[in-house]
């Protein structure tokens, strides 16, 4: 019994760090250029098309689509702000949500037309394949892979935002653009780089899924929603309650497929809505 | 100078607001006479915002209390005051930018009339909202643009419109938050004379928060200096003038 | 001008009420659909254009009216118009309680909590087999008569009935909304959806109001749901879906937020736009996406605003 609690939160785990991978470009975009992007789950959604192309189609292996495929999507994420998210910054919030909206709209036509509306798939890379026994049953050696990838990213975007001369000066901009742009940073360029980046990140998320989870037109949406979900609730904007966030999530989806499988889909949305209605800075997140 | 109990409006008591480690409103206790137009005035940083977004309610005091026509409002939400008949104009022009300029006194005297809740008769139907939407904008000066979206005006009919919303609340007592504020000399003169007037006709109160001397001296039957969150000095502008203390905390400047 | 609007409004009910005449049962079919849509996006727009408070989840009322009101005709054997109008409240009733946690958040934080809220009821139609169905959804829902008194009960089974069954509902809904609109209490939507702050210094209790424009939309919104559980005798989880959230969103903004016609206008050009888009091809997600990006980039007034800042004002010049 409790060797299935704990074998169950470790597949939590699991699902938490491919949240997170995919919710850490939402909230960095959403931290530093105030957008919240809902087409955010139809990049996730591109970096898995592209990754299982490279693999499927291409025939290369799968850590050359892993590199190739969210460098892709990071184009794609940068010809959107350039030429489009750029021209609402100054309106509305309410545009810039149905301008990213009608992304999804876009993307999910695009994904059908290109790649077809059934159902793929690809499979684990050699050597992770398999399972490891562990408390007695067989689990995912891919997912203990994801697992590890998930607090080196973490660590990774830390040391990007703390030590190194461009985090800080995302995080400076992040803070007071006009402030910045007086100091002589190229605030639009900065921002076009920034949502790349999270759009990068967002892609690597789709990528690693691929051997998986099924690869189709309607997993932008699944995604897109959780990934809201655990940005809210750790804060929006605020990648350390986005990582917490993720984990809570992962493991809330976990122990309700196990316990209270009827209510599972809406027990995050019932998470997402307490956090919004309690708390809406999340649990990081300073109140305004 | 503030007759005990007999026409205060409004009062406080020992009211407090910290930022942090900024006493931002240090033990306050003020009171404000019926139809003594009152200025508060002090350097940067003495808390007069605070003060103000304490008595209108944008703010929750630390602690301390305010009376307003002897009932106890402190823990009344903005608009629970202004029902009550204490009204708040802003620094930055706050209006309805897409509605026009009638729409936007019409508003308040809608809510004033207890008209705002009817949801099927057409809200030119309430004649004398109306009425006394007409009267607040010739008395504002703005009546040739009742139909002009408000968002189209200058910055100085904008404060005059400012007003206007908030005379059709028909307050007892008006808080105005430095309403010359960036107004070339023309439009502070219209103004002036706008409250001037108003303070006359009608029975509202008038408490400006002012940094222009002149505005204050010209204006002002009760002057109250604040430094660094507390009362240093409250009296008549003559009386005002001559204290040392306000003088030492002005340097010499402003009030020459 | 005014005479031009009486030409334009009789033309308009010359044409609605000839719609079964053509005697092709698609274009009625087609007409009863862009009426709901119409008073799906009309209730919409009373809570975006007026108030300012955008809902990703409308569907989710929509939703609810329909199967309330498949419930109440299949199980309770009420007749037609009850059936629908307890919809309509059922739809009402759950707005009161979600608009009673979303309103107290604005901007994107309201946005996100209708979309959490309008998932969760998606989510409830799929899994609450029992009631809902699951994800087949009513199925059987009768099209029962419509009972009036002095007339007894008439009949909706042919489509030309039930035609105009929709017609005199959705007349009805939108004169609601239209006497709403022009009342103190729009003018005071307005002025929040303005100002906010300003509002609450007029000594307007902000929350109440958008929680009274909240459940006003609802009702609207879950009424054209309602209709729609009779017309298609099922009613499916896909109605709460956040896709059908996006069609009140697309019409409006098509025919203009900022006029009462827009909705209307938008919810026909929407269909048009539909219809137009699959005799070319089968992506007409992708169309309708980059037709929101045209008009979010450069034609926030929609059509009507079009019409009215471009067109109008060209046409006095010509006239004059």
């Amino acid at each position: 019994m409790f060797e299935q609690l704990l074998f169950q939160g470790l597949v939590g785990l699991s699902l938490a760090m491919y949240l997170w991978l995919v919710s850490a470009g939402l909230t960095l975009i959403f931290g530093v250029l105030g957008v919240l992007n809902f087409a955010h789950g139809s990049l996730y959604m591109l970096g898995a098309y592209f990754g299982y192309s490279a693999v499927r189609v291409l025939g290369v292996s799968f850590w050359v689509g892993l590199a190739v495929a969210p460098l892709l999507v990071a184009l794609v994420g940068g010809f959107i702000e350039r030429f489009f998210i750029r021209r609402v910054y100054h309106i509305d919030v309410a545009y810039q949500l149905l301008l990213t909206f009608a992304f999804i709209l876009i993307f999910a036509d695009l994904v059908k037309w290109y790649w077809g509306p059934i159902y793929q798939s690809a499979p684990v890379p050699a050597g992770l394949s398999g399972a490891l026994p562990i408390l007695g049953r067989p689990f995912p050696v891919y997912n203990l892979f994801v697992m590890a990838l998930g607090p080196l990213a973490a660590l990774g975007l830390w040391l990007l935002l703390e030590k190194t001369w461009w985090g800080r000066t995302v995080r400076a901009a992040a803070g007071d653009r006009e402030m910045a742009g007086a100091i002589g940073v190229n605030v639009p360029q900065l921002f076009t780089g920034v949502f790349m980046f999270g759009s990068w990140l967002g892609a690597v998320g789709g990528a690693l899924g691929i051997p998986i989870r099924t690869v189709s037109p309607g997993m932008a949406e699944d995604y897109i929603i959780q990934a809201f979900a655990v940005a809210v609730i750790g804060g929006l904007g605020n990648l350390k309650g986005a990582f917490i966030g993720s984990v809570l999530i992962g493991l809330v989806n976990a122990y309700g497929h196990l316990y209270a499988p009827v209510f599972e889909l809406a027990f995050m949305y019932i998470l997402m809505a307490a956090i919004l209605i309690l708390r809406p800075q999340g649990i990081f997140g300073t109140s305004q | 100078m503030s007759g005990d109990g007999a026409s205060w409006l409004l009062r406080t008591e020992a009211l407090r607001k910290s930022f942090g480690e900024v006493h931002a409103v240090d033990d306050v206790g003020l009171r404000f006479e019926e139809g003594v137009l009152t200025a508060i005035i002090g350097p940067n940083g003495a808390g007069k915002t605070t003060l103000i977004n304490l008595l209108s309610g944008n703010t929750a005091a630390d602690s301390g209390r305010i009376f307003f026509l002897g009932e106890d409002v402190t823990r009344l939400s903005v608009h629970e005051r202004v029902r009550r008949g204490l009204g708040r104009s802003f620094q930055i022009t706050n209006v309805f930018p897409q509605l026009s300029v009638y729409q936007n006194v019409q508003i308040p005297l809608l809510v004033r009339l207890e008209e705002a809740w009817k949801f099927l008769r057409r809200a030119e139907a309430v004649p004398e909202a109306s009425r006394r939407a007409s009267q607040i904008l010739r008395d504002v000066g703005l009546h040739e643009d009742a139909r002009t979206p408000a968002a189209y005006l200058s910055h100085g009919d904008q404060r005059l419109l400012e007003i206007g919303i908030a005379m059709a609340a028909e307050p007892r007592l008006l808080l105005l938050d430095e309403p010359t504020a960036g107004m070339n000399p023309l439009e502070r003169t219209r103004v002036l004379k706008l409250l001037s007037d108003l303070s006359v006709a009608r029975r509202t109160t008038f408490v400006i928060i002012e940094h222009d001397m002149d505005v204050v001296f010209s204006l002002a039957e009760e002057v109250v200096v604040l430094h660094q969150g507390r009362i240093l000095a409250q009296g008549p502008p003559s009386a005002i003038r001559e204290d040392e203390r306000v003088r030492d905390v002005y340097l010499g400047g402003e009030l020459a | 001008m005014r005479a031009l609007q009486w030409i334009l409004g009789l033309g308009l009910a010359i044409v609605l009420l000839g719609v079964p005449l053509t005697g092709e049962r698609f274009y009625v079919y087609l007409a009863i659909q862009i009426l709901v849509l119409s008073l799906f996006a009309t209730g919409f727009n009373l809570l975006f254009g007026y108030t300012g408070l955008l809902s990703f989840g409308h569907a989710a009322f929509y939703a609810s009216g329909a199967y309330a009101t498949g419930l109440l005709l299949m199980h309770a054997r009420l007749s037609l118009l009850p059936s629908v109008l307890g919809g309509a409240l059922f739809a009402a009733a759950l707005g009161l309680v979600v608009g009673f946690f979303c309103v107290r958040r604005t901007r994107i934080y309201f946005s996100m909590l209708t979309l959490a809220f309008g998932m969760m009821v998606y989510a409830l139609a799929f899994d609450w087999r029992s009631v809902t169905g699951g994800d087949d959804g009513l199925i059987g829902i009768p099209r029962s008569p419509l009972w009036l008194p002095g007339l007894g009960a008439l009949q909706m089974t042919a489509l030309s009935a039930y035609y105009y069954f929709v017609l005199v509902m959705t007349a009805a809904g939108v004169w609601l909304v239209r006497r709403v609109v022009y009342s103190p209490f729009g003018l005071v939507l307005q002025g929040i959806r303005e100002n906010e702050n300003r509002a609450s210094f007029a000594g307007i209790p902000v929350r109440r109001y958008r929680l009274a424009a909240f459940v006003t939309s609802c009702l609207i919104s879950g009424l054209a749901g309602a209709m729609v559980a009779p017309l298609e005798n099922t009613v499916a989880p896909t109605a709460a879906h956040w896709t059908k959230s996006a069609e009140p969103v697309l019409a409006t903004l098509l025919g203009g937020i900022h006029s009462f016609a827009g909705p209307l206008v938008g919810a026909l050009l929407f269909y048009l736009l539909q219809e137009l888009i699959e005799q070319v091809t089968e992506y007409w997600l992708l169309w309708f996406g980059v037709v929101l990006l045209a008009l979010v980039l450069g034609f926030r007034g929609g059509v009507v605003g079009y019409f009215q800042h471009h067109v109008l004002p060209a046409l006095r010049r010509r006239l004059s």
